[in-house]
């Protein structure tokens, strides 16, 4: 019985906004990208544990049935993998929950831990159950232009620290006294950027997943730029003031590059908070933002653990560089995100 | 040299930019018919009349003859209201940041592996002008600074604005041992000692900086000059007085008085 496969299985967290009571039956013999799937875990190696729809991070044992989407992943830090071509052999790519085929490896991180697809979840009238059936966010006003402010936060890679300045603007709005809504746009589905938005005190968090990505791999900008509208329309219904979204991946990554060279997409931002993982690549995606006719705001991310780094990136870009401790102060934020709030500058007279 | 995201006047010519990567800063700029040095950049802040078209007007020639590109930018008063503080309260947009980003585009659209500015500032101007350096040191060559109605005064004894002491955190950290060391003119007419409405006055400024511009700037580069000296630096600060000006940027202009000294010192002191 398909009903108590999957009440026994191991459920991932990008599966949070599936109704699993409609799964029936397997259907099909290659799943889709978001397509939800039954694996039995072969054998562990680099992930030995899975994110939960609640964030718990669950250990897995050999036999284990999960419940994961099938996705391509991009990652410079673990894995470049592809979409199952069909059931059997995979691995499992990412903690969040992502079924895929390793294509490459960072030397640094062990092989995957292997899978096997058992089955396709479908209803009872065979149709699969993918996570584009389950989406959380409201439909795109047909609006155009900006409703809400939205600063971007960018990085030069993974593990800049993108997600560590994202939740200090975040704190540091709220501490403000500003609603915010936190968003992560583009990447792979997971848990700990999600949670720690909630964490640093963002009234509503929202990503791709809850508009039914598993991943954003080959996606357009135009499909982003309507998952972002979307998650506008979500802030809206919270009553957010401004809009945190933080963007995965380096300056580099396909999509990334894509989204920054389309105007439509940046002319969504008044500015970009810049995550750098050490300064001469802080420096050259400033650059590449500033190309790309967006104002940066501020330097951040890891780099800042170092106050020789600091003082390079100042040199090298005459920027301001704030580590996320100063980001979280109401007037460091309120400061460096002054362009997203027009019609607070008040003259404190006209004297020299 | 232009590219799509930044468009410069042909050479010999003057034109006005907006860059939207700059948070929309407006600027003039002169391209010299001959460009000798595309890593060096004059730049003329306005006082807070934002009479930015004057400034360019006045160093166009100046910039001809150094054969560097001239900016003159404008800091609106909407945006920018205490753009000579660099901003004056949290939650104000910082002038320094756009301006910065207008350098960093035109770097990049250049390819420059190094550029660097003679900046100077008329009176709200310098004000700006000498905070700025205070933040971002490596990307001044030279520091003129004409008539400013007050300094924050490189001294951590004095409290901010007035010192360093307590510089706020939102704005960054000064570097004012950097500041220290780069070639730095004052300038200030001889008859700029009025106590006129535009000045700021208070007792503790007064005590701190003297009564007017004259007595104020004198104590800039005396501070300045006091603490190279503990360096061990052989040169020091100027002070340029204009005998007969007042406060009056076009008079200044036109007196030849003030242009020709920050051109003799750019040319002296620019590296």
């Amino acid at each position: 019985m398909i009903s108590n496969l999957v009440s026994d299985a191991k459920r991932a967290f990008i599966t949070r906004n599936v109704d699993l009571s409609l799964a029936a039956r397997f259907c099909g013999e290659a799943p889709a990208a978001g397509d939800l799937v039954v694996a039995r875990v072969e054998r562990i190696r680099q992930h030995a544990r899975l994110e939960d729809v609640y964030g718990r991070r669950v250990w897995l044992y050999t036999g284990d049935r999960l419940i994961l989407a099938a996705a391509p992943r991009y990652s410079t830090a673990q894995y470049r993998a592809e979409l199952p071509t069909g059931l059997g052999d995979c691995q499992l790519v990412a903690a969040g929950g992502i079924a895929a085929g390793v294509s490459d490896r960072n030397a640094q991180v062990k092989p995957a831990t292997d899978l096997f697809i058992e089955g396709i979840l479908a209803d009872i009238e065979g149709v699969p159950l993918n996570l584009k059936r389950f989406q959380r966010l409201p439909a795109a006003a047909s609006i155009r232009g900006a409703a809400l402010p939205a600063v971007m936060v960018l990085g030069s890679d993974m593990d800049a620290g993108k997600t560590t300045t994202a939740c200090a603007a975040i704190r540091g709005l709220t501490n403000a006294g500003y609603r915010v809504q936190g968003a992560k746009l583009t990447g792979t589905g997971a848990g700990p950027d999600y949670w720690r938005m909630h964490d640093a005190g963002a009234v509503d968090v929202a990503d791709f997943v809850d508009a039914g990505f598993a991943s954003t791999v080959g996606t357009t900008p135009a499909q982003i730029l309507e998952i972002l509208s979307r998650i506008e329309q979500r802030a809206l219904q919270h009553r957010a003031d401004v809009m945190v979204v933080e963007i995965a991946d380096g300056v580099l990554q396909p999509e990334t590059s894509a989204l920054i060279a389309s105007p439509d997409f940046v002319s969504r931002f008044e500015g970009v908070l810049i995550a750098g993982d050490n300064a001469s690549s802080a420096a050259y995606v400033a650059q590449r933002v500033a190309m790309a006719g967006l104002p940066v705001l501020a330097i951040s991310g890891a780099l800042t653990r170092s106050p020789v780094a600091c003082r390079e990136v100042v040199a090298a870009t005459a920027l301001p560089v704030f580590t996320p401790d100063q980001l979280q102060s109401s007037d460091v934020i309120q400061t460096v995100l002054a362009p997203l709030f027009r019609g607070g500058d008040v003259a404190l007279g006209a004297c020299e | 040299m232009s590219s799509e995201y930044l468009t410069l006047p042909a050479p010999g010519e003057m034109g006005e930019l907006t860059l939207t990567a700059a948070q929309s800063l407006n600027c003039l700029i002169y391209r010299p018919t001959e460009e000798l040095r595309p890593e060096r950049i004059l730049v003329a802040v306005h006082g807070i009349s934002r009479n930015y078209r004057s400034q360019a007007a006045a160093f166009r020639s100046m910039a001809e003859r150094l054969g560097i590109c001239l900016i003159a930018p404008l800091f609106d008063s909407d945006r920018f209201p205490n753009y000579q503080r660099l901003a004056a309260k949290p939650g104000q947009r910082r002038a320094d940041l756009a301006f910065s980003m207008l350098l960093l585009t035109w770097q990049t659209a250049r390819r420059l592996s190094e550029l660097k500015i003679h900046l100077f500032g008329y009176s709200g101007g310098a004000q700006f002008a000498h905070r700025y350096a205070y933040l971002y040191p490596e990307r001044i060559a030279t520091l003129s600074a004409c008539s400013a109605g007050w300094y924050t005064l490189p001294s951590s004894d004095i409290a901010y604005p007035y010192g360093l002491k307590s510089w706020p955190q939102w704005l960054g950290t000064p570097r004012s041992e950097e500041l220290i060391r780069l070639p730095v003119l004052g300038l200030v007419g001889g008859q700029d000692c009025q106590r006129d409405a535009s000045l700021r006055k208070s007792d503790r400024l007064d005590r701190c900086q003297g009564y007017n511009r004259i007595e104020r700037i004198e104590s800039w580069i005396e501070h300045i000059n006091i603490r190279r000296s503990e360096l061990g630096m052989a040169n020091h600060a100027l002070l340029h007085l204009m005998p007969g000006l007042a406060h009056d940027f076009d008079a200044c202009a036109q007196s030849g008085l003030m242009l020709p000294t920050i051109e003799q010192f750019i040319q002296s002191h620019g590296r």
